[in-house]
């Protein structure tokens, strides 16, 4: 039983803060005191409407199919665009943590962010409406066009708001991303014109896709989602692009960015290319582990904590790819779980080591010392975040992350193995948190903490984690349907 | 008749410790004396309720009671209140609740007590969730918290300065030093658990996907898991993962060397944690997981190579630790090494169920070991605690001629030690004994013979570190050290009556087992048999209490022996140990080997965690900083140079795309085009190499 808003819902979501970030540069053009509480309103109206709309699919369990469907729309009927929006459950959980994470980098750049307001802030909001629109949209040149789209504030977040090496950095980012990006519209502009009829739209093609061109555009595919997620070796963006960007900035980077190749292996490759992923899965679940094994190799001996927390990023993600190629329930659940669970997770690492570089001047592991006796809080909030990253199960991370090696199990046990890399987590984690938190002080070094607005900020972003654990169906109820109708069509595939 | 219970009782057990730790930040603000108590009361209440469940457990029943977690896949949350778990609360409630309050004297003084209070209680609670839950996922949360606090707790004083180093600062064995700051031993402690933790993981999962339940109630009354398991050949590999969970829990060889490390933390922690609670999560884990296997597999014979495997890594550590044990200088070391022989005699009972026809009473010796270690491990770390606390030094070789100084303690450590060494009519006696005799009914010979044999020189070597700390720290003459601090003006005096108080009581309660432990031992044979044999359907061969001759010469001659020799070194000083081990090139070469700890710790630290860093630089300086990066410039440069030699369709093919792209860079920013137009093309070039090798492998 699909559900129904009385208004164009999603439309509103994409929309509404695209909008509003447009009007930032009329509304303060001269004074920029309230542009803070302007964006908060807006972000805030937008979180409403988004637990609204996910309330409702969780109450009516409809996480199966598309809700709220609004069109097709015809824009180019010639060329088979239409404008055709939906929310399923995969969709439901990553349009929740958007709307979630925009209001906590909101509250983050508060603190962090002093120049150029103006753009920044209207930039944010541009990010946020096209991400929405990718995680919303069913029309694939439209997915297209929105997936391009967020590349350009991310391209300037970086470029202008980063650090020394910002346009090395920014350049890099978008010529990977972009590029990826091209393999996937090749792989789309394939799929139009092998069905019939021609079409864009995702639930008029699914189906219907012969195996010689699912295999061709499950290759093509893995590079475009395969750079956004990152898998190893297209993942050399990413260090680059976090270690420049600004702390807010990194926290949509790895929350929501990276989400995209996840949303997008899942939706297409799961979705449209069951018969090819069933039949390659291993080569996606290898890759995966690779990814997950380097990544958290690598950062053992990062000494910027910004890039030790961007390569266990490339390390979670690598379990969302694993997840998903298994085309088990538990696989594919787990991956939504665990995209919205490191959304949250990795968020508040970021944030904090942007306070720790705003304080401190460094993020060096091995000279920052004794945080706990200069910085009780934000020590505390470290530890914290840790132990997020290192799923252990006081945060729902560590379901996402065990539902994913479950899911893995029931392919081959041999894959167990993987549960291996939580355990070399905790060990560079601990020992970041020896040298950086535990250390002795050098004596007559000042005292400094975060305000009591930041912590309470902060501890935000633990809100979901520990929410989710102690009720993980708020996530389950929603992405368990989808996640069975995909384990169906996959093992429809493998048959 | 049955008993009954309201179900509310053993969720409580475990709720009001987590939720009242959770609680301690807002308690601390009405002042510490509010939140001292506050902290005991907690601990207090859970002990009331878990003794509150104890007519269950006599009547041999069981309260089973259930709530639904995750409803999409059919996980269920629950407590399970049977005879194992209700001994084990109760064992478990009421030593936490005398330690927190020898905390309340030991802690006097220390900064951070919030924090500390805060980990032990939520310690409890977590052990507490454990002991009570009814199923393995539920149970992992527990296991995490527990170690969670026991890392928060080793490297409580985490300034790391160099007097609360554990070891001798300076001493190595093979390059690695042997000596740890408090937070490299939390840290150390975590990882090791971890590794068993990932067993853990793999063994219960897997379980999970042959069995669909993490129930223990439904895992011992159906039986079709194990068949499946059995015929894929993963029965047995299933049953030793979760093992590894038990090993690393429980320090057990060949994950034993995080638990003498552990002693950096303050020693009421060490009491707790490390004696009491915490390290018998494994052996309790392997006491619930036991039945079950042997009543889900048809034959018994398929499940006996697990119990095999249990009982000889309970051996080894037995004999592994002990022989630690004789030649430690610190004596809080003493007592670790120690607790992890003792833990490896119980993995030994335990095991040895297996392999009896009479499950029962192995498993009963087993447990009856747990109590009665606990109690006297707890008594002897909190007297420890004391003496450390008096002297201000952790060596023993600086104690000595201590027994007029702390009478109190040296009466209520000496029956606790005797208890550890095996000497009659105390716990330990009865409880080692049982376990000698079930080894007896070991149905290999060969098994039975090399088991007892170890089992029986262990018992040698526990009776002689016992006294030979006994007489380091009570007899001969008072140490340079204490000569000095006495002439400096500081005496060293008996400790606090809060502090002696619990060990006083423990060591009485020791006695007290000790002279009716035949019932102690039948009351616990009779309620586990009784519930093994009416809720989890086992066959049970009900026999009367009888004292096996083999078994009682045996630990009556071990003792001798120990005992005597320490007696000639240590306590009557007939010869000195220094000249015997001198004089014999072959023991002071065994003391060397023994101190360095068999060089175990540092093969560890040299393959793993050396190993591991050097990987990790390798993988970072020629891989993700070497290659990748020359990719993006070598690949680049030579493609160019190649195309200027090589005519139109290279750069055709490069600088087609790569112009398309710098259109798009215009559009954006002129000035970034300008210093990035190179990289477009590598980047194409790469891209192209890495499509074209997966179209060859996925055609």
């Amino acid at each position: 039983m699909m559900v129904d808003a009385s208004f164009p819902l999603i439309s509103v979501l994409i929309a509404l803060p695209i909008l509003a970030g447009l009007a930032i540069p009329l509304l303060f053009k001269n004074s920029q005191k309230y542009i803070i509480h302007y964006a908060v309103i807006v972000a805030l109206i937008e979180l409403a409407i988004t637990f609204y709309s996910y309330g409702l699919i969780l109450t009516n369990g409809s996480g199966g199919e598309y809700n709220f469907v609004e069109g097709p729309v015809t824009i180019l009927g010639n060329f088979g665009i239409d404008y055709l929006v939906g929310m399923d459950g995969l969709s439901g959980p990553l349009v929740l943590i958007t709307s979630i994470l925009t209001l906590l980098v909101l509250f983050g750049s508060r603190d962090l962010i002093e120049d150029r307001k103006v753009l920044y802030y209207s930039m944010i909001f541009i990010f946020e409406g096209s991400i929405m629109g990718v995680f919303t949209q069913l029309n694939m040149i439209l997915f297209y066009v929105f997936w391009d789209v967020v590349l350009i504030p991310m391209f300037l977040f970086i470029g202008i708001w980063g650090g020394p090496r910002k346009r090395y950095a920014a350049m890099k980012f978008f010529l990977f991303t972009f590029v990826g990006s091209i393999f996937m519209l090749l792989a789309f502009i394939l799929i139009y014109f092998n069905v019939t009829p021609h079409s864009f739209n995702i639930p008029e093609v699914a189906g219907k896709i012969p195996l010689s061109l699912q295999v061709i555009s499950s290759v093509l595919f893995f590079i475009g989602f395969g750079v956004k997620l990152p898998v190893v070796p297209f993942h050399t963006w990413l260090p680059d692009a976090h270690v420049e960007a600004p702390a807010p900035i990194s926290v949509f980077l790895a929350g929501l960015l990276l989400k995209m190749g996840g949303y997008g292996f899942l939706r297409f490759n799961i979705g449209l290319l069951p018969e090819a992923s069933a039949q390659y899965a291993w080569i996606f679940i290898l890759v995966g582990i690779i990814t997950m094994f380097y990544g958290a190799i690598v950062a053992i001996v990062q000494t910027d904590i910004k890039k030790m927390i961007a390569l266990t990023s490339v390390n979670h993600m690598g379990f969302v790819m694993v997840g998903a190629f298994t085309g088990t329930v538990f696989g594919i659940s787990g991956s939504i779980f665990q995209m919205f669970a490191h959304a949250a997770a990795v968020g508040i690492m970021f944030m904090l080591s942007g306070y720790l570089h705003e304080a401190t001047g460094t993020r060096n592991i091995t000279v920052i010392k004794g945080l706990k006796f200069t910085s009780p809080r934000l020590a505390t909030l470290l530890i914290l975040g840790s132990m997020a990253a290192m799923c252990i199960p006081i945060f729902s991370s560590f379901i996402s992350e065990y539902m994913v090696i479950l899911g893995a199990i029931q392919v081959n046990p041999i894959y167990a193995l993987i549960v291996a890399v939580p355990a070399i987590t905790v060990g560079y984690f601990l020992w970041m948190l020896r040298r950086v938190v535990m250390s002795d002080l050098k004596p007559g070094t000042k005292k400094w903490d975060l305000s009591n607005i930041s912590t309470i900020a902060l501890v935000l972003y633990l809100v979901p984690l520990v929410l989710t654990l102690i009720a993980p169906w708020l996530i389950l109820d929603v992405a368990n349907p989808i996640s069975t109708f995909y384990a169906a069509l996959v093992s429809g595939g493998a048959a | 008749m049955a008993e009954e219970i309201n179900y509310l009782i053993p969720w409580l057990v475990f709720a009001v410790p987590i939720l009242g730790a959770l609680l301690m930040p807002v308690v601390a603000r009405f002042g510490n004396r509010i939140r001292d108590y506050y902290a005991i009361s907690t601990t207090l209440v859970s002990a009331i309720l878990c003794a509150l469940m104890l007519p269950l457990a006599i009547a041999g029943e069981s309260f089973h009671h259930q709530v639904m977690w995750i409803a999409a896949l059919d996980i269920t949350a629950g407590v399970l209140a049977d005879p194992l778990s209700i001994l084990m609360a109760n064992i478990v409630g009421w030593l936490s609740f005398s330690i927190m309050i020898y905390s309340l004297g030991y802690m006097k003084g220390e900064e951070n007590m919030t924090r500390y209070w805060f980990l032990m209680v939520f310690f409890i609670g977590s052990m507490q969730l454990i002991i009570l839950s009814d199923n393995f996922l539920q149970l992992f949360f527990g296991w995490e918290g527990v170690g969670l606090c026991s890392y928060g707790l080793i490297s409580f004083w985490n300034k790391d300065l160099k007097k609360d180093y554990v070891g001798t600062v300076g001493e190595k064995a093979w390059g690695i030093p042997l000596a740890f700051s408090p937070t490299h031993a939390g840290s150390k402690a975590f990882l090791m658990t971890r590794v068993g933790d990932v067993s853990f993981l793999i063994g219960i999962l897997t379980l999970f996907f042959f069995s669909g339940t993490f129930d223990f109630v439904k895992l011992s009354e159906s039986h079709g898991w194990a068949v499946d398991l059995a015929q894929s050949g993963l029965l047995i590999p299933v049953a030793l993962f979760i093992f590894g969970g038990a090993i690393g829990k429980s320090a057990q060889f060949p994950l034993q060397e995080w638990l003498p490390d552990a002693m950096a933390g303050p020693t009421s922690v060490s009491a707790l944690i490390h004696a009491a609670t915490m390290v018998k999560a494994g052996v309790f884990l392997i006491a619930r997981i036991g039945p079950i296997f042997v009543t889900a597999v048809e034959n018994v014979a398929t499940i006996m190579p697990f119990f095999e495997f249990v009982a000889w890594i309970g051996a080894i550590t037995a004999f592994l630790a002990a022989s630690q044990a004789m030649v430690s200088k610190e004596l809080k070391k003493v007592l670790a090494y120690s607790t992890v022989s003792q833990i490896g005699y119980m993995m030994l009972a335990f095991g040895v169920a297996g392999l009896t026809s009479d499950f029962v009473f192995a498993y009963t010796a087993g447990f009856f070991h747990l109590t009665s270690h606990a109690i006297f491990k707890a008594a002897l770390f909190m007297a420890a605690g004391a003496i450390i606390h008096g002297t201000h030094t952790k060596y023993m070789t600086e104690m000595g001629g201590l027994r007029t100084k702390m009478r109190i303690t040296f009466v209520a450590m000496t029956i606790a030690a005797g208890s550890l060494a095996g000497i009659p009519f105390l716990s330990g006696f009865w409880s080692k004994d049982a376990i000698l005799a079930s080894i007896l009914g070991v149905e290999s010979s060969l098994t039975l013979i090399s088991l007892y044999a170890i089992a029986s020189i262990t018992a040698v070597m526990t009776a002689f570190y016992s006294f030979r700390m006994i007489g380091m720290i009570f007899f001969g003459k008072p140490s340079k050290y204490i000569k000095k601090m006495e002439s400096d003006g500081k005496h060293v005096h008996e400790a606090p009556v809060i502090m002696y108080a619990p060990y006083v009581i423990l060591a009485i309660l020791t006695l007290g087992i000790g002279l009716t432990g035949p019932t102690v031992e039948g009351f616990l044979e009779g309620s586990l048999a009784h519930h093994l044999e009416h809720s989890v359907h086992m066959e049970i061969h009900h026999h009367e209490f009888s004292l096996n001759r083999i078994a009682v010469s045996t630990s009556i001659i071990a003792v001798i022996i120990g005992c005597g020799s320490s007696y000639l070194f240590y306590i009557g000083n007939k010869m000195s140990p220094n000249q015997v081990i001198t004089s014999i090139p072959i023991l002071s070469k065994l003391q060397n080997f023994f101190e360095n700890r068999w060089y175990i710790n540092s093969l560890y630290y040299i393959v793993f965690i050396n190993g591991s860093l050097r990987l990790s630089k390798f993988t970072d300086k020629y891989i993700e900083t070497g290659t990748l990066s020359k990719l993006n410039t070598v690949v680049p440069n030579y493609s160019i140079t190649s195309s200027k030699y090589g005519g139109r369709f290279d750069r055709y093919v490069v600088d087609g795309t790569a112009t398309r792209i710098a259109n798009l860079n215009l559009f954006l920013s002129r000035n970034i085009r300008k210093l990035q137009t190179g990289i477009a093309e590598q980047y194409v070039f790469v891209f192209t190499i890495g499509i074209i090798a997966l179209i060859i492998l996925l055609g």
